[in-house]
């Protein structure tokens, strides 16, 4: 090809450089692309450059912003947009996202569709033209649909926040057809279940600037260097700016090498440390007794003969006041005299007692005794001692204390809880128990307070209900562990009655990212899994395993509407380049297989229009329809740059639960796309919820948050010798050269570090194994194996095997390094079942293995 | 005065007959190296193990060896005249050739060595006059046409008896006997310039290395001196080579007495080195910084077979040839100039092996106890499976380089076979 | 005019961003790298160092130091590498023979040599035929010197230019827009009134092989937590 050439002129340069100090002092890198095009005046021929601005869309919450510079259609570099208006914000994006030529233009880029004629996996994939490819996928559909029941085709689409409108597409389709649909959330193990049980959300977060309001930050198992990478100078500056970070995790992170504090903590042992500290606050005063009052259940009392919360209905001399709508339930508070508490209004008597047992005499004549669930929960603390906590934890006592006490005096005091922290069994517990901490000091809806979580592209927006939903259809969710365990007599959801035959997916690759137990493979060699068909823009694992592959494009290549809830900016992808080889965006793909399968259904897709002209229409439409968050945002606006959501909060701040704070509203705020009435029906007390009645939870003796080691309900539950044979816990953590299994192939990235995988070893456990750096090791447990090299890092806890998930099986020598893990469900989730909101999450990091150096013996 | 001669000088064609088969054989060398070269210059520098950590190798040290056998030659005519060692009069035509050859050598040597051979001109369109290395050009280039003069003039008198040789028509006006004495004074004159020159070529060479305050292993003024001293023995030791082929069995101890001169000339020399390996050794060590022990565990630990190379073979010489019995056969002086060279080579290589995996940026970091970590360097070259990232390049050259690196060896050779089969360099022996 | 840059080590998070985006941006060949990001004291990135009680884990980026006297400059025997009126040193890919002294020279190891075509390096990663990453445009200097080039000759060596294709029109390097923590700053240190000029005054700042005497223009400033 024909390079452009250039020659700056001396005049040309030295002007230029002259303008440079002026520049150079407060420029930012807004200007770059004007004048990186402008680069050609006065020479030969102006480079044919062309410049978009698009957004970076992997699973990984990012969501920034990205100039891509365009020559004759040909991507040839990216640099952030950084076109934010708060500076602070500006530049976002990371190695990943600035390297996505590699994948667009690699070696595993797909460039026609394929079909499997063999055995899946096995069996090499046949080239396919479009046609037959689609004809195929949609006969195969019928066929399944015919014999078993549309229900028995589950759909795995992944997160919606990254792009609203092609994926919209897939669920738009699904719902038509009838088929199931696998929620992404839980399906990554990044639901974090104690917010519906305390909070009646999905999930919530402070917007990463918001954490320079914080004083302390106590950060519970976030590697926030590498998994928020855009948002991680936030922290650092957090820190300078004098507020105190704290890290606890079991490894010495570059999360924790930022922080004041690293606190080594034992894997899974953040429910005690936090009652250990919720311990300090109560027996040491140290607590926000009017906001405990004001806005949690804690005032609100239990029966001690049933372990239920009292309703106002059973005692005697009160009632349920009549405005309280069905999914409340009004309960009892004593100041003196018994309360009905009505549950939308959030104001108690100062004098409402906090610690107490009294008489209760209830409508049936009976009296029963009664303890506040501040009362239970003090009482249930008392095992929690800085001993107890040490033990269980490995935090030495005058630490813990320490901590709680400069915790209880700092304010605002903000706890971000990993989503490698809530993976785990009771991750619910944990979480519960975290939540003490900014509820008890009175640290929430305010700026730079409360309590967030961080994980993938989780939770919806605005209104989307138009697009995914085609208007009087209803979905069909099924949780992804039932697809891998199997139904379980506790599920809530509905199990389709012949199972799931096929999988259409599109956006992930499960066959090395939710393969647990290898089940998925399992699935495909046996047949049970009939048929499978991945969209996609590469070669994946997943794409391998298929019976139809789809070739979709990147998110250079189509347009469609992003809004992640860590970064509070409504986003087009624009594209930028042209669809390379025969790639085509998911709308398209739809559209087609809708066509192929009814006739009729073609209509619902924008017949006619080219895919980015219909995508720009379905924006237009969802912007008018989308509610409040994005009230008065234009599809002219967006194309110049992002726009922030609205919220209720000043400067549209997101700031969880600003409004129940701040105007005493009963919880939870909505959470989209469910209606309040499915939601609320989990905190009947309109309160914050840390006592949790449903029999399942008295049952398990998990009515308040308490510490469970783990591994005993899963693994030794499963098997008791795992005791023995498996002392090492397999922790899969996120790297910064990959988002998840996206970028595995990524040539730079690969360069990076290596060019293989590694598995961190605790420099004790590997002289005990006689591992060496570099050596290759077996990690492994009844269920699968994966090999690795070693890295030894005295970082790394006692017998943790830390792994940097998101592997293609190629680099692990074609094993799946899920095929180790396990998919427990955890009772306690299932009662908490919201079709297409939440349902029992996986646990990835409660997984046990040993170690041993390849090729040697055990 | 007329010289008698007892028998017409001959070239050696008739002495030695094997003289063909060398000639042969380096000729073939010659061509299988050039076919080398020219499959890297197809394909680059990457058939080399040479990358980013390691980027000076096998050519550069086989230059380095070249341009200090290449000094012997003419620092043996010279002290001839300066110090009036007659003994070694009759074998300074082969010093002179023996230094041109071996600096064509070190110049054919350099050539691969170039990414870019095909911009060789920039040397003289663009020189950089900071540059060791542009010193170093200039000087080899000098040194190369002084020993050929040198080498023209020696040979003047019998080309204008013979007929042979070239640029030699101006002669015919002229009587034996001018050109005679004509050859007698040049050659004087040539030898006296070569010296300074002889010595600065090793000076400059070295100076390449000792300037360089990155590598600490050639940042030390002792390196010019000590090159010096190996190249007196190296190239002493070369003269003596070649004068034994020349002069052959028959008449050895005809000579005896020169190769005994030659011989301690190597020994004193090898003296003097060791004197600057010691001492170099102990301001190494003496002060115990954390480069200096990278270098001394490089020194004696990763290299140490290398290195004791270097160490062994030529103190064993030195020793050797200081005795009675080591200067006084054919034999053993073969036998101490061979275990010299590859001393002499090892010497070479070892420049650059402690001065690449002594990483120049490597960081004490006092918090953590760590005295020296070295920062990693990026390879240059993506191999799937191989780290982009290295504190260590395991440099051994490979199949190409070391064919490539056969060149000068060959050139060398045949450059002085033929010149041997062509003309003569011994002067006959006095009636 | 002297550009310099500071590189405030207690913002950088190790993410290596910038050793990507420089890589990207200047169509650096598979296995060549202008830029690296490492953990001083652990032989993998991002890997703590120390004992128990004591581990440490901070990160240094580094390219080169453009130094003010600069051994690789004044080694190059054609002149191939100069110092242009900026202070910027940089090397001409049509004059450079190859010979790899500024390698052998460079205390800091930043200095990459072409040792084969790049089109083959690419071919064999697989990228798309005739695909090319990186600024597309070539770019001489004033002086008609070949500054840079998006596909490298084979043979000659090669760092970073400050990335001369957006600082010579008053841009930023692409390692310092793109930097996510803002750890980058790019400045005029004989102006005493920029960014870097006024960090320098205020805050302590350190050069890396400062003995060396190279008198590098790119500074550090010490993380703060040690
Ligand atoms: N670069 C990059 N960024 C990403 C992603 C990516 O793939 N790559 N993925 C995104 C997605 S989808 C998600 S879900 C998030 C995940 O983001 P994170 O939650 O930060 O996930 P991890 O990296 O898995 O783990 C963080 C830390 O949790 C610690 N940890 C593990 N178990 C425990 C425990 O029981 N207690 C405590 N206290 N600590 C523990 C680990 O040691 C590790 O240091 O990252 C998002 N960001
Ligand atoms: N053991 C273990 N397993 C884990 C985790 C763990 O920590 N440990 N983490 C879990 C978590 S938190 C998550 S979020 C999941 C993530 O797992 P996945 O959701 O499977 O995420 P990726 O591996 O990034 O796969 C995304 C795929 O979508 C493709 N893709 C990207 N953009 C598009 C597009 O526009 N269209 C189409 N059709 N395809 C596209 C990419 O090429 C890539 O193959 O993994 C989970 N798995
Ligand atoms: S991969 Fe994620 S963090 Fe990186 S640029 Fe893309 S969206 Fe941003
Ligand atoms: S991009 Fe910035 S924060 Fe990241 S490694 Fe480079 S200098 Fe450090
Ligand atoms: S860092 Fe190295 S390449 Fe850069 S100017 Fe200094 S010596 Fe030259
Ligand atoms: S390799 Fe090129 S730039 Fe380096 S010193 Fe040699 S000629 Fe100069
Ligand atoms: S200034 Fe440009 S060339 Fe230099 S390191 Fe930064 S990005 Fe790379
Ligand atoms: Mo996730």
């Amino acid at each position: 090809m024909e390079k452009t050439k250039l020659k700056l002129s001396r005049r040309q340069f030295i002007k230029a450089t002259t303008a440079a100090g002026v520049l150079l002092a407060g420029a930012g890198s807004a200007g770059w692309v004007r004048k990186s095009m402008a680069a050609g005046t006065g020479t030969a021929a102006p480079p044919n450059l062309k410049v978009v601005r698009t957004t970076c869309s992997p699973n990984c919450t990012g969501a920034c912003g990205m100039h891509a510079m365009v020559e004759d259609d040909q991507l040839k570099a990216i640099i952030q947009a950084a076109d934010y208006p708060e500076p602070e914000y500006n530049p976002r994006g990371c190695l990943k996202g600035l390297s996505m030529m590699n994948l667009i233009y690699g070696p595993d880029r797909l460039q026609t569709p394929y079909l499997q004629k063999g055995k899946p996996g096995r069996d090499e994939l046949q080239k396919a033209s479009w046609n037959e490819a689609l004809d195929f996928t949609a006969k195969r559909l019928q066929e399944i649909a015919d014999k078993y029941g549309p229900e028995s085709i589950g759909v795995a689409f992944q997160v919606g926040g990254t792009g609203y409108i092609q994926k919209g597409a897939v669920s738009r389709l699904a719902t038509l057809a009838g088929w199931n649909l696998h929620h992404a959330y839980d399906q990554n193990g990044d639901l974090p279940m104690f917010w519906p049980m305390t909070f009646g959300v999905q999930s919530e977060e402070l917007e990463p600037l918001e954490w320079l309001n914080s004083r302390y930050v106590a950060v519970f198992g976030s590697n926030i260097l590498a998994t928020r990478l855009p948002d991680a100078h936030f922290l650092v500056e957090a820190r300078n700016r004098g507020a105190k970070i704290v890290v606890f995790d079991p490894n010495f992170s570059p999360t924790a090498a930022k922080a004041d504090e690293w606190v080594p903590i034992k894997g899974s042992s953040d429910a005690a440390v936090a009652l250990g500290i919720a311990k300090v606050l109560l027996d040491e005063n140290r607590y926000d007794a009017a906001f405990i009052r004001t806005f949690t259940d804690l005032p609100l009392l239990v029966r001690t003969d049933t372990g239920k919360r009292l309703k106002a209905d059973e005692v005697e001399g009160l009632s349920r006041p009549a405005d309280v709508p069905a999914y409340r339930e009004a309960f009892v508070a004593y100041n003196g005299r018994l309360l009905s508490v009505h549950p939308e209004k959030l104001d108690l008597a100062p004098d409402v007692i906090l610690e107490g047992a009294i008489e209760v005499k209830l409508k049936t004549g009976q009296s029963v005794k009664a303890k506040t669930a501040f009362q239970l929960l003090k009482e249930s603390l008392n095992q929690y001692t800085p001993d107890y906590v040490q033990k269980e934890s490995g935090i030495k006592p005058e630490t813990l204390l320490r901590i709680a006490r400069d915790m209880a005096a700092t304010k605002p005091l903000h706890v971000i809880y990993g989503a490698s922290n809530y993976q785990w069994y009771h991750g619910d517990l944990k979480g519960r128990a975290l939540a003490l901490l900014p509820v008890l000091t009175g640290n929430l809806g305010t700026s730079g307070a409360g309590i967030s979580t961080y994980a993938g592209q989780y939770r919806i927006r605005f209104k989307l209900a138009d697009w995914w939903v085609p208007e009087g259809k209803t979905q069909n969710w099924l949780p992804f562990l039932y697809v891998l365990k199997g139904p379980t007599p506790s599920m809530k959801a509905k199990w389709p009655r012949n199972g799931i035959k096929a999988l259409i997916i599109g956006w992930g690759n499960p066959l090395d990212q939710h393969n647990m137990a290898n089940k998925l493979r399992e699935m495909i060699t046996s047949g049970e899994l009939e048929f499978v068909a991945t969209m996609d823009f590469q070669m994946t694992t997943t794409c391998r395993w298929s019976h139809a592959v789809l070739p979709a494009v990147s998110w250079y290549e189509k347009t469609d509407l992003v809004a992640t809830p860590v970064h509070p900016y409504l986003q087009l992808q624009q594209p930028a380049l042209k669809p390379l080889y025969e790639g085509k965006p998911e709308l398209w793909i739809m559209r087609e297989l809708a066509k192929r399968l009814n006739p009729a259904w073609e209509s619902y897709f924008y017949p006619g229009l080219e895919p980015d002209a219909a995508a720009e229409k379905i924006i237009e439409h969802l912007l008018k329809v989308g509610g409040p968050p994005v009230a008065g945002i234009t599809l002219e606006q967006l194309k110049q740059g992002p726009v922030r959501l609205k919220s209720e909060v000043p400067g549209n701040r997101q700031i969880p639960f600003y409004d129940q704070i701040r105007n005493k509203k009963p919880f939870p705020p909505v959470s989209l796309p469910a209606k309040i009435e499915q939601t609320a029906q989990f905190v009947k007390s309109g309160r914050i919820e840390f006592y949790k009645d449903e029999a399942i939870f008295l049952q398990l003796g998990e009515a308040l948050p308490v510490h469970k080691p783990p591994f005993e309900e899963s693994e030794y539950a499963l098997n008791p010798k795992a005791r023995e044979a498996y002392p090492f816990t397999f922790v899969t953590r996120n790297a910064i050269y990959r988002v998840h299994s996206t970028h595995s192939n990524n040539v730079w990235m690969n360069e990076l570090q290596d060019g293989k995988p590694h598995v961190w070893l605790n420099p004790q456990d590997a002289a005990g194994k006689s591992i060496h750096q570099g050596d290759e090791v077996e990690v492994y447990n009844d269920r699968g194996r994966m090999t690795a090299f070693a890295i030894i890092d005295p970082g790394v806890g006692r017998n943790v095997a830390v792994f940097e998930e998101g592997w293609w099986a190629r680099y692990l020598q074609g094993a799946s390094y899920n095929s180790l893990t396990y998919p427990f469900i955890k009772p306690t989730h299932e009662a908490y079942f919201v079709p297409g909101m939440w349902a029992p999450n996986t646990a990835w990091n409660e997984c046990l293995c040993a170690v041993r150096k390849a090729g040697g013996i055990a | 005065m007329n010289v008698p001669l007892a028998t017409k000088p001959r070239p050696l064609q008739e002495t030695a007959p094997q003289i063909n088969r060398v000639l042969l054989l380096s000729a073939l060398v010659l061509l299988l190296s050039l076919g080398a070269w020219g499959y890297q210059l197809s394909q680059g520098l990457i058939v080399t193990n040479m990358r980013n950590p390691f980027s000076w190798g096998l050519y550069i040290a086989t230059f380095a060896f070249f341009v200090g056998i290449a000094a012997g030659g003419l620092i043996v005519s010279s002290s001839v005249y300066l110090f009036n060692l007659e003994k070694l009069k009759p074998l300074t035509r082969v010093a002179s050739l023996s230094a041109f050859a071996s600096t064509l050598g070190a110049g054919a040597m350099i050539l691969p060595d170039m990414g870019r051979i095909d911009r060789i001109l920039n040397l003289i369109l663009h020189p950089n006059l900071r540059s060791p290395l542009v010193w170093d050009v200039a000087v080899i280039s000098t040194y190369m046409v002084v020993t050929f003069l040198s080498v023209y003039v020696q040979l003047l008198p019998e080309w204008r008896e013979s007929g042979r040789g070239f640029f030699n028509t101006w002669t015919k006006s002229r009587t034996p006997e001018e050109i005679q004495h004509f050859s007698k004074i040049w050659s004087r004159r040539v030898a006296m310039v070569g010296l300074p020159v002889a010595v600065l070529i090793h000076t400059v060479t070295a100076l390449i290395f000792a300037t360089q305050a990155s590598r600490g292993w050639w940042n030390t003024a002792i390196l010019p001196p000590d090159f010096i001293a190996v190249a007196v023995a190296s190239g002493t030791a070369l003269v003596m080579l070649v004068s034994l082929v020349v002069v052959g069995k028959a008449r050895f101890t005809e000579f005896q007495g020169a190769f005994a001169l030659l011989a301690k000339i190597v020994g004193g020399a090898l003296i003097v080195h060791f004197f600057f390996v010691g001492v170099d050794l102990l301001v190494h060590g003496w002060w115990g910084s954390p480069e200096s022990q990278e270098i001394f565990s490089l020194l004696f630990g990763t290299y140490a077979p290398v290195y004791l190379t270097e160490l062994l073979l030529p103190g064993f010489t030195m020793l050797f040839f200081l005795t009675k019995k080591g200067s006084s056969t054919a034999k053993t002086l073969i036998f101490g100039s061979v275990l010299l060279f590859i001393g002499v080579f090892a010497h070479r290589l070892m420049l650059m092996f402690p001065a690449f995996n002594a990483i120049p940026l490597t960081l004490s970091l006092p918090g953590i106890g760590m005295e020296s970590w070295a920062y990693p360097i990026s390879v240059g070259v993506l191999r799937p499976g191989l780290p982009s990232f290295v504190t260590f390049w395991a440099y051994t050259p490979s199949v190409f380089e070391v064919v490539i690196a056969l060149l000068p060896f060959a050139l060398v050779t045949f450059v002085i076979a033929l010149a041997l089969k062509l003309y003569p360099f011994l002067p006959v022996r006095r009636g | 005019m002297r550009l310099g840059m500071v590189i405030d080590l207690d913002k950088c998070i190790g993410c290596r961003t910038c050793t990507v985006t420089c890589k990207s941006h200047n169509a650096q060949p598979p296995g060549i790298w202008w830029n690296r990001v490492f953990t001083p004291g652990s032989d993998f990135h991002q890997a703590a160092s120390g004992q128990e009680g004591h581990l440490q884990m901070s990160f240094l980026p580094v390219s080169c130091q453009m130094c003010d006297n600069a051994p690789c400059e004044k080694v190059c025997p054609v002149g191939a590498t100069y110092t242009d009126e900026r202070g910027v040193v940089l090397v001409d890919y049509e004059r450079c023979i190859g010979c790899r002294y500024c390698i052998a020279a460079c205390p800091y190891n930043v200095r990459q040599f072409n040792w084969e075509d790049p089109k083959k390096a690419k071919e064999r990663v697989g990228y798309e035929k005739g695909y090319e990453y990186g600024y597309p445009v070539e770019i001489r200097d004033p002086d008609g010197r070949l500054i840079y080039t998006p596909n490298r000759p084979v043979g000659v060596a090669e760092k970073c230019t400050f990335c001369f294709q957006y600082t010579s029109k008053g841009e930023l390097p692409a390692c310092v827009s793109s930097c996510p923590s803002k750890a980058r700053i790019f400045g005029d240190l004989d102006d005493q009134e920029s960014e870097v000029s006024t960090l320098l005054r205020d805050r302590s700042s350190f050069r890396l092989k400062e003995e060396l005497g190279t008198q590098p223009k790119v500074y550090y400033l010490p993380p703060n937590k040690q």
